[in-house]
């Protein structure tokens, strides 16, 4: 890259363009930020590092004397083929006089970009005005990274907020005919009500949706009452005096039935009740793709995808938890064998994990 | 979830955003604001490339010619000032009678113009000046057009092959000029209140205008036929033209002294993304503590930055998801 930028005079010619490689890390699932701010700077190869420095309290001296130059120097180890590198360094404590190991876990991520030749040529400006004479890369005084914020992209706007868009229809069909002309109202039809309106727009939307509501609301009452003898039976079945594992007790101390409602009792134990697990994703599926599946059957309160701890990939299932049970067993019943990106789904009530 | 890489703040300024704008390749953002800076940044990190010192007031609006050589400031000094983009050097300081509302480049870099406020018994002007013989140190404009009085031009751009002028003013009205005549060639008074800023989307054939009646539209350059209206509850700042998705993004919020009485989350400080086609709202953004000045899309339409009164600047990428989102309708 470098030698490219050489040749980039100002006059390039469009359409001329050079390779940049620079390398960016991902989050890793804890992401600290330590020096972030220092690394995004790095003009040519970026190595943007999220580290959590864990000190190991194995390798603690308690050798107040030892020769300061006696620690051991900086360790890299790796990168290894999932492109993570673990840099080791020791340092004293300054209050304690401990040497205190501290291990960075990197995960590197190679991207590309294509600069135009003037672009290239800019990135080699000398600095001027208040900068003068400062040294390349960001500086933290004036660059800093923000927090992550989430755009989620959603084409219902009344879930964004109260005061969504909110137009009464009248005025819109006048502002469309008044000011448009040739964007007349016209062209908009209801595919419900053949009304001049967008589809999701139609007063009759939820009537139409009602009709299959009701059957499917008819099996998973069945479904739902099955459930209820078994757990009976379950809880009937419980005898006094055994001991009895926080996660699978009840809301009276007894042992409940694995998955049943258990109001009352702790929270964990709560979520747990509603959550399913969705098992033999496919790698592609992503979180937004669990929640789009799943939300047809109920109010989905999360969804999880269990991903690698390193690399971020999917591991092929993840957790859903929704706002009433009924919604859960709906959603085992309809899901459970359901072919899914070519894969057959394996739906089931999450188990607690300390089972 | 993985997302994309973190928002970048950048804090260069101590006082509220006026203007944010990318350079033609989107390497570059300048900046200028209430505290006499302008600033200019690299956008793929964040870090200052420099500073264009000289100015004495508010500097309302920065523009960057297509080469990126040269810079042209607008400010409350009573100046505008063209500045070597690559040095920070000055080259040419424009005397003017009140302060600079807007200024900019014609797409071809050739002509350059100004407007200056209707204050102290002076008109609301519009100033022309052809950038050869300014280097050459001619201070002389090369057209001056003088507005009747009580009008004031609060936004602007150059039109499509450098021949109109697009300019909207504090009573809502949007007017295209005739560069070369002087004259108002069209006109159109389809908003109610002062417009805050134009921005015009990448071939120019239509262009997005934001106003303080709460609301956003997407006009025809060649007709200035309203295309589409944009609704929010708030008065909005300004809104841009995603260059790759059918996108409309807005910034705004409440006026800047009526923050104070209220929280932020009562604020809406938030830059709001509507369907360019459908008008409907599809998503928001949060992050600034006071209302949204100013909104740029990079021209790859990749990433988007946005100035506020908070005087900060939050430069985003989108994440891949914000690439497969498709409209259910």
């Amino acid at each position: 890259m470098p030698e490219s930028t050489a040749t980039a005079s100002s006059s390039a010619k469009w359409g001329d363009v050079l390779d940049e490689e620079l390398e960016y890390a991902h989050d890793l699932p804890a992401p600290g930020s330590l020096s972030v701010s220092q690394s995004i700077g790095q003009q040519q190869q970026h190595q943007q590092q999220q580290q959590q420095p864990t000190i190991d309290a194995a390798y603690v001296s308690k050798y107040a004397d030892d020769d300061e130059d006696e620690l051991p120097g900086l360790q890299v180890v790796g990168p290894d083929a999932n492109g993570v590198k673990l840099v080791i360094e020791h340092r004293r404590d300054d209050n304690t006089g401990a040497v205190v190991k501290v291990t960075r876990k990197f995960q590197l991520s190679k991207q590309k970009t294509t600069l135009s030749h003037a672009e290239a040529e800019r990135r080699h400006w000398t600095k001027f005005g208040a900068e003068t004479g400062a040294k390349p890369g960001p500086d933290p005084a004036t660059t800093i990274v923000a927090d992550e914020v989430f755009l989620v992209l959603t084409a219902k706007s009344h879930e964004l907020g109260t005061d969504a868009t909110s137009a009464p229809q009248d005025e819109k069909i006048k502002l469309a005919t008044g000011a448009g002309g040739a964007v007349a109202s016209k062209a908009v039809s209801c595919r419900i009500c053949k009304g001049d309106h967008w589809t999701t727009h139609c007063p009759h939307k939820e009537l139409a949706a009602s009709q299959d509501d009701l059957e499917k609301e008819e099996r998973a009452k069945s479904l739902r009452e099955q459930v209820l003898d078994k757990d009976a039976a379950a809880t009937g079945g419980a005898q006094p005096g055994k001991y009895v594992p926080p996660s699978m007790r009840g809301a009276d101390g007894a042992r409940r039935a694995p998955g049943a409602d258990a109001r009352g009792s702790s929270m964990r134990d709560r979520d747990d009740a509603n959550t399913i697990r969705i098992s033999n994703l496919s790698d592609d599926t992503r979180e937004s793709d669990v929640g789009d599946l799943c939300s047809p059957f109920g109010r989905v309160q999360r969804t999880f995808l269990v991903r690698d701890k390193v690399t971020g990939a999917s591991k092929g299932f993840a957790f859903v938890s929704f706002g009433s049970r009924d919604e859960a067993a709906k959603a085992i019943e309809k899901l459970h064998g359901h072919g899914y990106d070519h894969l057959i789904l394996s739906v089931d009530w999450a188990k607690p994990s300390r089972d | 979830m993985r997302s994309g890489p973190r928002p970048i703040i950048l804090q260069g300024h101590e006082r509220s955003l006026t203007q944010i704008k990318y350079n033609k390749e989107g390497d570059l953002l300048f900046s200028v604001s209430k505290d006499k800076l302008a600033n200019v940044w690299f956008s793929h990190n964040g870090e200052r490339l420099g500073t264009y010192d000289g100015h004495n007031g508010t500097v309302w609006c920065i523009d960057v010619d297509y080469a990126s050589k040269y810079v042209l400031t607008g400010s409350a000094d009573q100046s505008a000032r063209l500045w070597e983009c690559r040095t920070g050097k000055q080259l040419v300081k424009f005397a003017t009678p009140t302060s600079v509302r807007t200024c900019g480049f014609s797409y071809s870099g050739k002509t350059i113009f100004y407007t200056t406020d209707n204050v102290m018994g002076h008109p609301c002007r519009i100033f022309f000046h052809d950038l050869k013989d300014e280097l050459a140190q001619s201070t002389e404009p090369k057209k001056i057009i003088d507005l009747p009085a009580g009008n004031k031009i609060t936004a602007a751009v150059f039109g499509p092959l450098d021949k109109t002028l697009i300019t909207g003013h504090d009573d809502g009205t949007i007017n295209v000029w005739d560069v070369e005549t002087g004259k108002i060639i069209k006109s159109s008074q389809e908003h109610e209140k002062y417009i805050n800023s134009i921005q015009l989307n990448g071939d120019q054939t239509s262009f997005v205008s934001a106003s303080k009646d709460s609301t956003a539209k997407l006009f025809d350059t060649e007709t200035l036929e309203v295309l589409k209206t944009y609704k929010t509850p708030t008065n909005v700042n300004s809104a841009a033209i995603s260059p790759l998705r059918p996108h409309v993004v807005l910034g705004g919020g409440q006026e800047a002294r009526e923050v104070t009485t209220t929280s932020t989350r009562v604020g809406k400080f938030e830059v709001r993304f509507f369907h360019l086609i459908f008008e409907e709202e599809i998503g928001r953004v949060k992050g600034h503590f006071g209302p949204i000045n100013t909104v740029a899309f990079h021209p790859s339409g990749k990433s988007f930055a946005s100035g506020g009164e908070d005087g900060f600047i939050r430069v985003h990428a989108f994440d891949p998801d914000y690439y497969e989102f498709e409209f259910d309708y």
